[in-house]
């Protein structure tokens, strides 16, 4: 039997998901349905859903290459140094992300410290194209990788890492065989959740790769300019954004944290 | 629990206060290229009735608009063409608004390329990364009139949100070419090129000022209005690169 909660908190908490939700429902009210499959096949609407895709899913998979060897590596250390690691791969989480678009600006940007000599030796200038958006997009989205992902390393029993040492294992061949397919659940999460990120990015995006129709104008950013410009775009644009991020939500169920 | 009372009060008078428009204070919506004249004129304001606080809300004039039809309240409000006041006008959240200011369009280039471009010409031929505000934007709707009367494709240039966003990204050579005031170029510290002879110094804009219909402080509103048509205004304006109506 699951223990009963007071009544207070289960009054705080009704009115806690009301004022979650009236936005969203708010939003919801607004939609023009009947105009709906008119507005979702304009060229703009198109062009930035089909570049929000493949621009999100490419991000989410750099993500997974710089954030899972993070994620193993935090999961061994303790203390301090820990702390600071992730808090330092956890950053662009919670810092506004204009700052972050700043910072790739001031990295990758044309008189950036590393773009300047991209652009020099290849050629290779990333602001203002595709993949400039697959950089701001996976800049956001790795930490939900690390932290999933670590979560899940550190709720894994080393008996099963000890044992296949023990039976011979190399760790590289533990980790493959052994480790990974034992945290798939947190893999997955993190992946969806970085996704979900990414798809929505906004303010790191127009920052760093600026806001082109067709070329780096993704779904949140085409939002932002019609919503001056035609407000049903703009809100059809926010409908599908909202049904994207939900059934990623709610696909993912309880795998965001590892089963203890 | 004290302490978290003391916390609640504090915050909600924080809270109130930053909300609603107190009765000292005067909230003015601003179209973002006005941004140096209103900062100016608002301290003029403070000094000449210290007893009223002006509250600049700074944005391009598609999001001030959008702000205003969905409720935000301004007792005068500034925009950067007619056709947005009349969206207003439209929906009875201004019933009259006379002209301030005139601005012309301007092609700047960023620091690094100033030397190196003259003319359209070499805008046309170069593959090089433009600037523009989007087109709902005043200063987005001139410069997309402007680029396909003198045969510019804009359909690679990025579009900011207004036109100190533009300007900002061609400070920073983060683009090669910009499209933005000549007012813009008046304010600008950076060492900017300045396409002289392009012809968009004839696409212009005017700028309509309002009190707006349902505002309490008619009278201080009308006081900080006259403000851009007296001596004090019209210096500042042409100080900064405005015509005068």
């Amino acid at each position: 039997m699951t223990p009963q909660l007071p009544r207070l908190l289960r009054l705080a908490a009704f009115v806690a998901v009301a004022v979650v939700a009236a936005p969203l429902l708010s939003l919801l009210w607004r939609i023009p349905w009947s105009k709906l499959p008119r507005l979702l096949s304009t060229e703009v609407v198109a062009d930035a859903l089909f570049l929000s895709l493949w621009t999100s899913l490419a991000a989410a998979l750099v993500a997974l290459l710089i954030g899972i060897p993070i994620a193993f590596q935090l999961s061994r250390m303790s203390g301090l140094p820990a702390s600071t690691l992730r808090a330092v791969a956890t950053l662009p989480m919670v810092l506004p992300p204009v700052v972050g678009g700043a910072a790739l600006l001031f990295a990758f940007g044309r008189k950036g410290l590393i773009g300047e000599t991209l652009d020099n030796a290849a050629g290779l200038v990333l602001p203002y194209t595709p993949a400039g958006v697959v950089i701001a997009n996976a800049f956001v989205a790795t930490p939900f990788v690390v932290l999933t992902i670590e979560s899940g390393l550190r709720a894994l029993d080393p008996r099963y890492e000890l044992a296949a040492a023990a039976l011979g294992a190399s760790p590289l061949k533990t980790t493959l065989r052994v480790v990974l397919p034992m945290i798939r659940s947190s893999l997955v999460a993190g992946a969806f959740l970085a996704w979900a990120r990414a798809l929505g990015e906004f303010g790191a995006t127009i920052t760093f790769a600026g806001n082109i129709p067709g070329r780096t104008q993704t779904l949140p950013l085409a939002v932002f300019a019609a919503m001056e410009a035609d407000r049903d775009a703009a809100l059809a644009m926010s409908l599908v954004l909202v049904f994207v991020s939900l059934v990623v939500l709610v696909s993912l169920r309880d795998k965001w944290w590892p089963a203890r | 629990m004290r302490v978290l009372l003391v916390t609640a009060t504090v915050l909600t008078s924080v809270f109130l206060n930053g909300c609603g428009s107190g009765s000292h204070s005067l909230r003015v919506f601003v179209a973002s290229s006005l941004t140096e004249v209103a900062q100016h004129l608002a301290e003029e304001y403070e000094t000449r009735y210290p007893n009223t606080d002006v509250e600049l809300n700074i944005a391009g004039s598609g999001v001030l608009v959008m702000q205003m039809q969905e409720g935000a309240e301004a007792d005068v409000v500034i925009l950067a063409s007619n056709s947005h006041m009349d969206q207003l006008r439209e929906i009875g959240l201004v019933l009259e608004s006379k002209p301030i200011a005139q601005n012309s369009l301007a092609v700047i280039v960023s620091p690094q390329l100033a030397e190196g471009i003259n003319s359209i010409d070499d805008l046309r031929q170069r593959d090089l990364q433009i600037a523009v505000c989007v087109k709902s934007s005043p200063c987005g709707a001139l410069a997309f009139a402007y680029a396909s009367s003198v045969g510019l494709n804009l359909s690679s240039a990025t579009r900011e949100s207004n036109v100190k966003a533009v300007l900002a990204k061609v400070e920073r050579d983060e683009v090669d070419v910009g499209i933005v005031y000549m007012s813009d170029v008046r304010s600008s510290r950076a060492q900017l090129g300045h396409l002289e002879t392009t012809g968009a110094d004839q696409y212009s804009t005017s700028y309509p000022l309002a009190v707006t219909a349902d505002t309490k402080k008619t009278q201080k509103a009308q006081d900080f209005a006259a403000l851009f048509t007296d001596e004090a205004g019209q210096s500042i304006l042409t100080r900064f690169g405005f015509q005068l109506p």
